[in-house]
């Protein structure tokens, strides 16, 4: 099986492309994002099982997997979220340091199978104020490497620390 | 071993078994390493000290977290059952911080039987608390149901 490879900047530590980062005023609705894609590999699926402690038997009982109506071992569906973050640069405003997540809606499509290979294209479909924050809003379509909808990830961020006088003292 | 659910015996009202989780900032690191979103406000406590993160000054933990957890409490019922999910969705409502305790549920809210029995589906309202009963997470859930 293939291993899972990251971006050649790949970095977790989010401050150090801090300064990279656009502005929500430079951000316009309407761009696009280039992600690489991304190799799920099983230990990404079981570092995913454990970190959120959902040990479903479709993911990890080969016996009922196989039985089920699934025909193998699946990834949990929010699997979507290492798959985004590993498939992402670092100056994407989904990597700025302080930002807070409002929500998200995930439309799921085929599992995600370990072996296989996700493609994520992203398009800014909305920015705005709200109360005083500044909001981004991103389209994410999530697809295999047989072309198949695994899923559509609507939703982004409060970009807290750009400058919003609400936060200013936070 | 699992008893596969059938849509016609889907009542609405349904309360689906809820599930709580201790939070700590070990679970949020491990989190951070398994999703790989490494912001520091859910793994740096002092980062978030100096800038009185929303206005507390702790970590929090990851929405996606605690959306996760919400789900689960579906896919617990719905995978063994026989079901497929088809939409997650929901909303942050307040922070969820290590040392909080948090309670999620699911309750059927709708019955959607389609012509082709294998695309019935429901719609599930997904709730989260945290230990003083304060929402931290509202959701939606759809569970295609081909039984």
């Amino acid at each position: 099986m293939s291993k899972e490879a990251f971006l050649e900047n790949y970095d977790t530590n989010f401050f150090n492309y801090e300064r990279a980062q656009r502005s929500w005023d430079e951000l316009v609705v309407g761009e696009t994002y280039e992600f690489k894609p991304f190799v799920v590999t099983e230990e990404r699926i079981r570092l995913y099982v454990e970190g959120t402690e959902d040990y479903n038997p479709a993911y990890v009982d080969e016996e009922f997997a196989k039985q089920s109506q699934f025909g193998g071992l699946i990834a949990p569906p929010t699997i979507v979220v290492p798959i985004k973050f590993a498939s992402t640069p670092p100056d994407h405003w989904i990597k700025l340091p302080g930002a807070i997540n409002p929500g998200k809606k995930l439309i799921f499509g085929v599992p995600v199978r370990a072996g296989d290979t996700i493609y994520c294209e992203g398009k800014l479909i909305d920015k705005f104020i709200k109360r005083g924050k500044k909001y981004t809003v991103e389209e994410v379509r999530i697809t295999n490497q047989r072309g198949e909808l695994v899923c559509l990830w609507i939703g982004g961020l409060v970009l807290q620390y750009q400058g919003n006088p609400e936060t200013i003292n936070k | 071993m699992y008893k596969k659910i059938a849509f016609k015996e889907i009542n609405l009202g349904y309360d689906l078994p809820s599930i709580s989780k201790h939070i700590t900032q070990e679970k949020i690191t491990k989190n951070a390493e398994a999703s790989l979103d490494y912001n520091p406000i859910h793994i740096d406590p002092e980062w978030c000290k100096k800038i009185n993160l929303l206005g507390k000054g702790t970590t929090i933990a990851h929405g996606m977290m605690t959306l996760a957890f919400m789900g689960k409490v579906v896919t617990d019922w719905l995978y063994p059952g026989g079901g497929f999910l088809q939409l997650l969705e929901g909303k942050f409502t307040h922070p969820v911080r290590p040392g909080d305790t948090i309670t999620a549920s699911a309750v059927v809210t709708e019955l959607h039987p389609r012509k082709n029995p294998e695309e019935n589906f429901v719609t599930l309202e997904l709730r989260c608390v945290n230990q003083d009963g304060v929402l931290v997470g509202i959701g939606k859930a759809e569970a295609r149901i081909p039984n």
